[in-house]
């Protein structure tokens, strides 16, 4: 668009600007000469009338033609002088006089002589006229050339407001579409500089995470007190060198130091940081992630992953679950009531305790994580109440017992197996499976001519129907190992059964077979080293675990090797275990050889580990092996040698 | 090839991140089960990266890694340590350290750092060879 130049008017300017020349006549003049400009020059308007070159009248085109077309004006006016046809009533101004006040004096003339020429003089000689058409006539021009100036500028005004309104509601919208990703993301985000200060502009998810405003804090003053005390210097001193260094390289590193997980208000909130520069500034971009949900998912997953282990578990042993709960229900409502009947009070709580750590272990091994959890916190109590009390008593135990309902210990793991494998599972009565080859060797000599006839011989065959081979019992044991190898961070080790095929009766073994849990978990956490140390003992990666079962036929006995190729049973520590704990005296001690002070082991409230956890450790599981063994009439022998290993040797009366 | 010293007093640190090296292409060119025989290889060696283990016995990771810095101050060293160790960090990273990694590994993580230290080095020293 061009733009109309815009001539400098100034209604307060001279009025020199509009001075035009018009003809001039002299006074003396005839009409006649008034009449040929008149009609030669259309475009005039007036004539001035001088006298020695000074306007003395004026006569204009309108006036002229108005006095001839009077009857008899021709006549009169033509042959005489201009001086009695002229207007000496003129209006007069000087060149320096400002356009609106001689505008306005001019039009406030009489109405016949409104466009009168205004006679103008310079320096008091006459310089010409002012015609009011054309002064209209310009005023009007640069009126408009003015409004057009004013048009064209208003319409630049507008589309400049135009714009600028469309820029700014973009740059609003854009602001607010930051703002609101900001505010309406899963995250917070903060910044600060090397005041530590948090800047104002942070997201609307911080005021959610830490519940008030946030701006202007210190930053570590903000966040420390959600961390563990000793972290506080971590945080100085990360900034500090943040802020300090300059380095491409490693000024993430030292953000990455941070510690990045806390608890803020019940939600767990995940911290990353991230340098951030702009005009040679370094600051800090602190990312706040409420990770909450992330971790209860991970921790579904891992019940997930219990409960799956739980329901094979529950499958395949459905018969020793069923037992092992039975048991464990009939203890703890009222059957630990006839451990008290003995004279031994202080024997009665032994045996109890006993009883509770192996069921501790025994559900752990079948996978019922959470009634192992809950047993070692009753286990727990029950230490403190040994603790705390002087001399217990029968009353103490029914009082600890009466809050213990076990009902609430198991439900969690029943219900989670009822859920799947049907309430079914547990009414069921239960059902024997018998491999079909025994089935068939009892039809074979029955078919045969040794037909056994009395009564007892028929008996033990059909007993014979139920018994398993030990090894079934023993290969159970191959997923528990690997449970404990994932919470001890050790190698799987190899796990060997060899031997004799020994078939025994479940129901008769139970206990025993329960109680090998003890060696089990006492050769994977104390006997096997840590990946570390056998490598630097210069031992295979993994070690071994091997259960040798051997019939003495001679002897009607049988026996089960379990050995392991750990660092053996540290004796000194046991025997000093065995001082603190009362179970021996010093004297009796050091007269002790190995053999025998490896047995120390089977005594209770032993054990060679300083903290108790949920796996083992309080010392009493290789008691519970021992007496399993001595109900069956058998025996159990420990040998261990330091840096080789420990075997526990067991043996059970045994015939065919 | 990329030349690698591990520096560890434990054998099976130092046989857990050579496995990894060996297997990422580089080459173990020495190891050191101490700090003063970590600045002594060092000279003699040359290795373009040193892990170097915090705590160890008769001079430990910070102060060796300060003479191999005297020495080199081009020295590639990564710094091992366990969990809650992270002032010591800070110390060794404003000694001239260059990254760290955190005991028990995460193979991923130190095959990821140490390319990385490997990369920003060579990018540096290409840059004075430029000029």
């Amino acid at each position: 668009m061009i733009t109309p130049e815009f001539k400098d008017f100034d209604s307060e300017g001279k009025i020199l600007q509009f001075v035009i020349q018009v003809p001039a006549v002299s006074s003396k003049a005839e009409g006649q000469a008034i009449k040929d400009i008149f009609d030669q020059n259309p475009e005039t308007e007036g004539v001035v009338i001088t006298e020695n070159n000074h306007p003395v009248g004026l006569i204009m085109r309108t006036m002229f033609y108005q006095k001839m077309g009077t009857m008899y004006g021709h006549s009169l006016y033509m042959k005489r002088p201009v001086s009695i046809l002229m207007e000496t009533d003129m209006m007069s101004a000087d060149a320096t006089d400002n356009v609106s006040k001689v505008g306005i004096l001019a039009m406030s003339r009489e109405q016949n002589k409104l466009y009168d020429y205004v006679i103008v003089y310079k320096n008091k000689a006459y310089a010409g006229v002012i015609s009011i058409r054309l002064f209209l006539v310009e005023l009007s021009k640069i009126n408009d050339a003015q409004i057009n100036v004013l048009k064209h500028q208003q319409k630049e005004l507008l589309t400049a407001h135009e714009q600028e309104v469309v820029l700014r509601k973009d740059l609003e919208y854009k602001s607010d579409a930051v703002r609101n990703l900001f505010d309406h993301a899963e995250q917070g985000f903060l910044s600060f500089g090397s005041d530590l200060t948090v800047k104002n502009e942070y997201s609307y998810k911080c005021i959610e995470i830490f519940n008030q405003n946030i701006g202007g804090f210190h930053y570590i003053d903000l966040i420390s007190r959600y961390f563990d005390a000793d972290k506080k210097s971590v945080f100085e001193t990360a900034f500090d060198s943040f802020f300090k260094n300059n380095s491409m390289v490693t000024d993430n590193v030292y953000l990455m130091l941070l510690p990045a997980e806390c608890e803020i208000n019940g939600k767990n909130i995940r911290f990353d940081y991230k340098r951030i520069e702009s005009n040679g500034k370094k600051s800090v971009m602190v990312i706040l992630s409420d990770v909450t949900e992330l971790i209860s998912m991970e921790k579904a997953m891992e019940e997930d992953k219990n409960k799956q282990r739980l329901l094979i578990k529950a499958f395949t042993c459905q018969a020793q679950i069923k037992q092992m709960i039975e048991e464990f229900t009939d203890l703890f409502s009222g059957g630990y009531k006839l451990m008290f009947i003995k004279n031994n009070f202080e024997e009665s709580l032994n045996e109890f305790f006993r009883a509770v750590h192996t069921y501790k272990g025994d559900f752990a091994q079948y996978g019922f994580m959470t009634a192992s959890a809950h047993i070692h916190h009753f286990e727990e109590e029950l230490l403190q109440l040994f603790e705390r009390t002087d001399k217990l008593t029968n009353l103490d135990v029914e009082r600890i017992m009466s809050e213990a309902d076990p009902k609430n210990i198991l439900e969690a793991d029943l219900s989670a197996i009822t859920e799947v494998l049907g309430e079914s599972y547990f009414g069921e009565s239960e059902i024997i499976t018998i491999p079909k080859y025994k089935l068939e060797q009892m039809k074979e000599q029955f078919a045969s001519e040794q037909i056994p006839t009395d009564k007892n011989t028929l008996m033990k065959m059909i007993d014979n129907l139920k018994y398993k081979n030990i090894k079934i019992y023993l290969e159970q044991y191959q997923d528990y190992l690997k449970y404990l190898c994932e919470r001890l961070m050790k190698y799987m080790p190899t796990y060997i059964i060899e031997g004799d095929d020994v078939e025994i009766d479940p129901d008769q073994y139970s206990d025993a077979l329960k109680s090998l849990v003890h060696i089990f978990r006492n050769s994977m956490d104390h006997g096997i080293e840590t990946n570390e140390e056998r490598l630097e003992y210069g031992k295979p990666e993994r070690g071994i675990i091997h259960c040798q079962i051997q019939k003495y036929l001679d002897e009607n006995r049988f026996e089960l090797r379990i050995s392991d190729d750990g660092r053996g049973i540290d004796l000194h520590k046991l025997k000093i275990k065995a001082l603190d704990n009362n179970i021996r005296s010093a004297d009796d001690l050091n007269l002790m050889d190995d053999s025998e002070a490896a047995k120390l082991i089977f005594a209770d409230h032993l054990s060679t580990k300083d903290n108790a956890d949920a796996l083992s450790g309080r010392g009493i599981g290789m008691g519970a092996v021992k007496e399993a063994c001595m109900k069956l009439g058998g025996t159990i022998e420990i040998e261990t040698k330091p840096g080789e290993g420990t075997i526990f040797i067991l043996s059970f009366p045994y015939s065919v | 090839m990329k030349k690698i010293m591990v520096v560890d007093d434990s054998l099976l640190i130092r046989v857990n991140l050579k496995k990894i090296f060996v297997q990422q292409g580089y080459e173990i060119i020495a190891e050191a089960a101490n700090g003063q025989e970590a600045v002594e290889k060092y000279s003699q060696y040359k290795p373009d990266l040193v892990t170097m283990d915090i705590t160890m016995p008769v001079m430990d990771g910070i102060s060796a890694l300060q003479q191999i810095c005297a020495i080199d101050k081009n020295a590639c060293v990564v710094m091992i340590s366990a969990l809650g160790q992270e002032l010591k960090i800070i110390e060794a990273l404003n000694a001239g350290a260059k990254h760290y990694i955190l005991k028990p590994f995460k193979e991923a993580d130190v095959i990821n750092k140490i390319n990385n230290v490997l990369a920003a080095a060579e990018e540096t020293s290409n840059d004075y060879a430029g000029i």
